[in-house]
C-alpha cells in the first residue's frame, strides 16, 4: 500500500512538472490603443525602462502616427523620433517624444549630461493628463503649466537612493556593525558551551 | 530572597511567566531549528517598520509613486525605513522557504505534525502574497504590471476571482484594497496561523532529529534568550543593507504595457508564464501549493531519516531544481507582454 502511494505521489509530481513544460502556446498580445497620446507615452515608458525593446516603441509609435485620434500630440515630433531610433539614438528618440506630448508653445526638456535626455514622462493610468496649455494672450498661466511637466519628468526618472556617508548613515550602519557582531560572538559563545 | 526573585515572583503569580518554561530539545538552538523564529523576528521587524512606513505612504493610485518617491527621498529617516522593511521581507521570504525546505528533509511533517505542515504551507501562501502587495503597493511599472497580472488572475477564475478585479466595487480602487489586504488582511490571517502553529509546536515538541536521540532538554525561555541573539543579527544584517543598497523605485507607470519582471520569489512562474501565457502562472502555483498540501499524506511512512525516504527526498529536490532552474531561464530571457500589451 505505502509503496502504491509513493508512485501515486511521484505520478503527481511528474505530471505537475510535465504540465509546467508542456506549454507551447505563446503569451497572448493584446490590441494596442487608438489614440496617439497613450501610444507615444507607452513608447516613451517603454524606452524609459528598457531601451532594447526598440521593436514595441517602433510598434508604437507607427500607430501613433496613424491614430485617428492624434490630439495632444505633436506627430512630426514623434516621427522625427522614429527616424532617430533608426539611428539607435535613444537619448534623443526619448527627447523627443517626451516633446511631442508636451503642451503646445513649451520648450523643448534640457538636454541631459553627455547629451543624453532626461526619461520620457510616464503618466499613472489614473493620474489626470497634462494641463492644456494656456489660450493666446493669457498672462501668468505658463509658469503653473512648466512646473507640471517638470513633476512629469521628475516622476519619471527611477529613483534610486544612494549611500552618501551623512553622519546618520554612519552611525546606523556603526549600530548595524555592532549589531551582528554581538549576535554572532554571544551565538559563538552559547555554541562553545554547548560543545562536551 | 533578592529584589530579582522578588519582582519576577510577583509577575509570575500575574502573568504565570514559569508557563513558558517548558523544556524544547538542545537542537532547536541550531540555526537550522531557529529558521522558524528567525521568520518570526523577520515578520516583527516588519510590522513595526510597516506601521511607521503606514504614516507616510498614501495608496491612492495617483498619489501612491510619489508618496514611496517622498518616502525615498524627502521624508527624514523614512528612506531607511523603507530599506528595513524592504530587506526584512528579502530575508523573511528567504529564512521561511529555507524552514519549509528543512522541515520536509527532516520528516517534521510526519505524524502526528501533519496539520501543522498544512498551517506551515498557509503560512508560506500568506507571506507570499504579502511579498506581492508589498511589490504592488510602491506603484511603478514592476507593481503595476503585478497588479495588472492580479486582475488577469482574478478573471481567469471568474466569480472566484472576483475581488480581485477592480469590478468588485467602482468605489475603493483595487490598489488601495490591495493595501488594506497587506496591512490588514494578510497580517491578521498571518497573527492566526501563526497562533496555530505555536500551540501546536507547543502540543506535540519540536520534531527530534532524525536518527538522533532527544538529547538534553532547555527550558522555553533559554530558547527565546538564544533567539533574542539571531535576532540581533537579523536586525544588524538588514540595517547594513538598507543603508548601503537602499531599494529603488521606478518612475509613476504607464498603462498597456508590460516591460518588468517580477521580483526574484516569482521569477520561476514568470518562465511558466513565458510558455504557456498568464494561466500557467494560476496553474503552475496552484500544482505548488498542491504538491505542498499532500506532501504529509504521501510521505506517511515512520521513517524521517532521509536515507530511508530517497523517493520523496529525490522528487523534493528535483521540484526544487526545476524551480531554480525556472528562475534562472527566466532571469537570463528577456520580458514578454502576457497581460495587456
Amino acid at each position: 500500500m505505502k509503496r502504491h502511494l509513493r508512485w501515486v505521489a511521484a505520478g503527481i509530481l511528474a505530471a505537475g512538472l510535465v504540465g509546467l513544460a508542456a506549454g507551447g502556446a505563446l503569451a497572448h498580445k493584446g490590441k494596442l490603443p487608438e489614440d496617439a497620446l497613450t501610444l507615444v507615452r507607452q513608447a516613451s515608458a517603454l524606452l524609459a525602462q528598457n531601451p532594447g525593446m526598440t521593436g514595441e516603441v517602433r510598434e508604437r509609435l507607427q500607430a501613433a502616427l496613424k491614430s485617428k485620434k492624434p490630439a495632444g500630440v505633436h506627430l512630426d515630433q514623434v516621427a522625427e523620433a522614429l527616424r532617430v531610433l533608426d539611428k539607435k539614438d535613444v537619448g534623443t528618440a526619448r527627447r523627443l517624444l517626451m516633446a511631442a506630448i508636451m503642451p503646445a508653445g513649451m520648450p523643448m526638456p534640457p538636454e541631459g549630461p553627455r547629451g543624453t535626455a532626461p526619461k520620457a514622462a510616464a503618466t499613472p493610468p489614473s493620474a489626470a493628463p497634462l494641463p492644456s496649455p494656456p489660450p493666446a494672450g493669457a498672462s501668468g498661466q505658463p509658469p503653473v503649466v512648466q512646473l507640471s511637466v517638470e513633476v512629469a519628468m521628475k516622476m519619471a526618472e527611477p529613483l534610486q537612493a544612494r549611500f552618501t556617508g551623512s553622519k546618520a548613515e554612519n552611525a546606523i550602519l556603526a549600530s548595524g556593525l555592532a549589531l551582528v557582531g554581538l549576535g554572532l560572538f554571544l551565538l559563538g559563545r552559547t555554541r562553545r558551551a554547548m560543545q562536551p | 530572597m533578592s529584589t530579582r526573585n522578588g519582582v519576577w515572583q510577583a509577575l509570575d503569580e500575574r502573568l504565570k511567566l514559569s508557563d513558558f518554561t517548558y523544556p524544547v530539545p538542545r537542537h532547536a538552538n541550531t540555526v537550522a531549528y531557529s529558521l522558524g523564529g528567525i521568520s518570526l523576528i523577520g515578520f516583527i521587524v516588519l510590522i513595526v517598520s510597516g506601521i511607521l512606513l503606514a504614516q507616510y505612504y498614501d495608496p491612492v493610485p495617483q498619489l501612491a509613486n510619489d508618496s514611496v518617491r517622498a518616502i525615498t527621498q524627502g521624508v527624514h529617516f523614512a528612506r531607511i525605513l523603507r530599506g528595513i522593511h524592504y530587506w526584512a521581507a528579502q530575508v523573511v521570504m528567504l529564512t521561511v522557504l529555507l524552514h519549509m525546505f528543512r522541515s520536509f528533509i527532516t520528516g517534521s511533517f510526519k505524524k502526528p505534525r501533519e496539520a501543522n505542515w498544512i498551517i506551515g504551507v498557509g503560512l508560506l501562501a500568506v507571506t507570499v502574497g504579502l511579498f506581492f502587495t508589498g511589490t504592488v503597493l510602491k506603484w511603478d511599472q514592476e507593481g503595476f504590471e503585478a497588479l495588472e497580472h492580479n486582475i488577469a488572475i482574478g478573471h481567469l477564475l471568474g466569480g472566484l476571482g472576483h475581488w480581485f478585479t477592480p469590478a468588485f466595487t467602482e468605489h475603493v480602487p483595487l490598489l488601495v484594497r490591495l493595501y488594506i489586504a497587506h496591512i490588514n488582511i494578510l497580517p491578521g490571517i498571518l497573527l492566526l496561523l501563526l497562533a496555530g502553529h505555536f500551540w501546536l509546536i507547543k502540543k506535540h515538541g519540536i520534531s527530534a532529529r532524525p536518527g538522533q536521540p532527544v538529547g538534553e532538554m532547555l527550558p522555553f525561555t533559554a530558547h527565546l534568550k538564544h533567539l533574542g541573539k539571531y535576532a540581533l543579527v537579523f536586525v544588524g544584517i538588514v540595517l547594513i543593507l538598507a543603508v548601503l543598497r537602499p531599494p529603488a523605485v521606478g518612475p509613476a507607470p504607464v498603462e498597456g504595457i508590460e516591460v518588468t519582471k517580477p521580483p526574484w520569489p516569482f521569477l520561476s512562474l514568470f518562465a511558466v508564464e513565458n510558455w504557456i501565457g498568464i494561466s500557467g502562472l494560476f496553474w503552475a502555483s496552484a500544482v505548488l501549493f498542491i504538491l505542498l498540501l499532500l506532501v504529509p499524506f504521501v510521505d506517511r511512512s515512520p521513517h524521517a531519516v532521509w536515507r530511508r525516504r530517497p523517493v520523496f527526498i529525490a522528487l523534493g529536490v528535483l521540484l526544487l531544481v526545476v524551480l531554480a532552474g525556472l528562475g534562472l531561464l527566466a532571469w537570463l530571457t528577456p520580458g514578454a507582454v502576457h497581460v495587456g500589451g
